[in-house]
């Protein structure tokens, strides 16, 4: 933005290195001094006043990869969202005619044992991925963030059994619970959700709680209690609010977590069944063939890859945006 | 000293009392069986009686538990519902050295190779030996274990044709497998390093050094290295409890003889006592590498009390 003229006595750079001189100072044209005015011109505040996210977003859009990663993100979600509306191919069937291609123009990613379209299946598997990766995000978040307050707020023995309870249950092996899970409720989107966020909210849990306490001895929690708060009404517009930058960062990464979860557990034989397609199926389609069709392994493998990479990018950024002093 | 490690191990107790009594009840509430009609269609029904009653599945769940206990108190995991007359105490004494062999391999490649490159790529900041170890971290904390298998598998067992791809006869079938094992550690490992490592070069007491004349190799050696520990010591109970007990993938990819195989399959057989002995195996595992690393943080990091 355009600065504002300011009313200052002006002097330009030679005019200052002359200043020691008495001949020359006396030589100065009255012309430049001016005086100050005096309604505080001076002292008003010419910039926008930053708020904290704008802030978070300025230092996170200088970090090029992260912004890499949230575009690469971004066009996929598109992608899977609309190329398979408009698309010819169809994720499930079988076209005898069009067993194993290569990549061409018609077939971007080739096909399969199937003559299914492997680019169209990908799209399909993406957008199971990002909706295993949000929606098991958004779960812990809020698990994590109700258990952690609760738990760092009320201290004491009630955080003392809560905390227990989390370490019994992260000393439960995941396969087990997850694999019963599974066998009971079937294979499905949902079923693989619930599986991953049986306790994958415990890291944001622990997060939460460690803030929490704190930050729960800050002079303004203290006033705000003084003046009659209830701990909830401190839990939800004081506590966690301030304790934001490190809950969302836990939760970035949860992201590309559950998503390699839910690869994985496809990949095994136990996620996403077929002819439902998920990257981790796609994968263990392809395996028996990786020999002789290399393609139908490489993509499915790079998409999971890319989005990997593009996720913890996107979280390390956050990390270096929201807590700066962690930077390195 | 000793009484915290009186008092962690008897909350570890307690921990794997709790984790008994929730595995086997959780195990028993889902529906279905290891002798479930449903599920043994070619079996007549009679006879799956018959053999759900010779393993006590007739009675009641609770005095299945309680008899459970009994068994747990004479050191007796119990026979295999589906491999017959083999008992869970050899099947865990046969197949756990195989996945604790190759993972304690891991855990020693993971640390000595991690914690150099963090070092390396802290102390030349902003360089290209940064930038190169910090791509290969990147790499290495992305991509997910089955890919590198299939690619390591692909590449070195298949088309160079260099290693073994199955087995565990020599010592070239480790390699493959370890390296598979220790690939996503050793980029942790570096990352954490390099960001704590980064840290501890910033403090006061580092300049101090720096100022009395110390040498470069002994600030880094001595005063930063011990202090940008910290975080990988607390990532090692984890990951010694996660590496030792056998990885699935791996094991089944390079056909290891080992324990973490048995444990998804017996869950899909519902092999009742293969899954609790396994599960009660893990879980004391998973507690003492939690209390031995929590004991070496206090030994490393004099600010870290045990009494508490």
């Amino acid at each position: 933005m355009a600065r504002k003229k300011k009313e200052h006595v002006v002097l330009r750079q030679e005019d200052m290195l002359r200043i020691p001189d008495a001949e020359t100072y006396r030589e100065l044209p009255e012309e430049q001094f001016r005086i100050c005015p005096e309604d505080d011109e001076a002292e008003a505040i010419v910039r926008p006043s930053t708020t904290y996210w704008h802030d978070v977003w300025q230092r996170f859009r200088r970090d090029p990869m992260a912004l890499c990663g949230l575009v690469f993100i971004v066009l996929m979600t598109l992608a899977a969202i609309l190329i398979p509306r408009f698309s010819p191919y169809s994720y499930d069937g079988f076209f005898f005619k069009s067993r194993n291609l290569g990549p061409s123009w018609e077939h971007l990613c080739g096909t399969d044992q199937m003559g299914r379209d492997i680019f169209i299946r990908i799209l399909y598997g993406a957008r199971i991925s990002l909706t295993v990766g949000v929606v098991a995000a958004a779960i812990n978040f809020v698990i994590g963030v109700i258990y952690g307050g609760i738990s760092g707020y009320a201290g004491g023995r009630t955080d003392m059994i809560m905390m227990r309870i989390v370490d019994i249950l992260t000393s439960l092996p995941s396969l087990l619970y997850i694999v019963l899970i599974m066998l009971v409720l079937g294979s499905n989107v949902g079923s693989v959700i619930l599986a991953l966020c049986f306790t994958s909210w415990i890291g944001t849990a622990r997060v939460v709680r460690s803030e929490v306490m704190r930050l729960k001895h800050s002079e303004y929690v203290l006033a705000a209690r003084l003046s009659g708060a209830t701990p909830w009404y401190l839990l939800v517009h004081h506590l966690v609010p301030n304790a934001m930058g490190p809950i969302i960062v836990s939760t970035a990464f949860l992201i590309p977590s559950a998503i390699f979860s839910e690869a994985f557990l496809s990949f095994l034989g136990i996620g996403i069944q077929a002819p439902q397609a998920s990257w981790g199926t796609l994968a263990n389609e392809a395996i028996p063939v990786m020999m002789t069709y290399p393609h139908q392994l490489f993509f499915p493998v790079a998409f999971i890859c890319l989005t990997m990479f593009s996720f913890n990018f996107i979280g390390d950024g956050l990390r270096d945006a929201l807590d700066p002093r962690m930077k390195h | 000293m000793l009484q915290y490690i009186l008092k962690r191990l008897l909350a570890g107790v307690l921990t794997i009392v709790v984790l008994i009594t929730v595995a086997f009840f959780m195990m028993h509430a889902m529906p279905g069986g290891p002798f479930s009609p449903d599920e043994q269609k070619n079996v007549p029904p009679e006879i799956l009686e018959r053999l759900a009653a010779s393993y006590g599945l007739d009675k009641p769940v609770f005095q299945q538990y309680i008899e459970y206990w009994k068994g747990l108190f004479r050191g007796d995991l119990g026979i295999s519902f589906k491999k017959t007359d083999t008992t869970v105490n050899s099947i865990i004494a046969t197949h756990f050295p195989v996945s604790a062999r190759v993972g304690a391999i891991a855990v020693v490649i993971s640390l000595l190779i991690g914690i150099p490159l963090g070092l390396v790529s802290a102390i030349h900041r902003g360089k290209a030996a940064d930038f190169a170890t910090m791509a290969f971290a990147t790499i290495g904390i992305s991509v997910p274990v089955f890919v590198i298998s299939v690619i390591l598998l692909w590449l070195f067992a298949q088309k160079l044709q260099w290693l073994p791809s199955f087995g565990l006869t020599s010592w070239q079938h480790y390699i493959l497998p370890v390296a598979c094992l220790s690939f996503n550690p050793i980029a942790y490992i570096a990352r954490q390093t390099r960001s704590s490592m980064l840290e501890a070069l910033e403090q006061d007491y580092i300049r101090t050094a720096r100022a009395k004349g110390v040498s470069e190799l002994m600030v880094v050696a001595k005063h930063a290295l011990k202090n940008a520990l910290t975080p990988v010591i607390t990532y090692l109970g984890p990951l010694v409890a996660g590496l030792l007990t056998g990885s699935f993938v791996v094991e089944r990819f390079f056909s290891v003889p080992g324990i973490g195989r048995y444990f998804v399959q017996s869950v899909s057989d519902r092999d009742y006592t293969m899954i609790m002995g396994i599960v009660i195996f893990f879980g004391i595992f998973v507690v003492i590498c939690n209390l031995i690393s929590d004991i070496l943080l206090a030994l490393v990091d004099p600010r870290v009390k045990l009494s508490k």
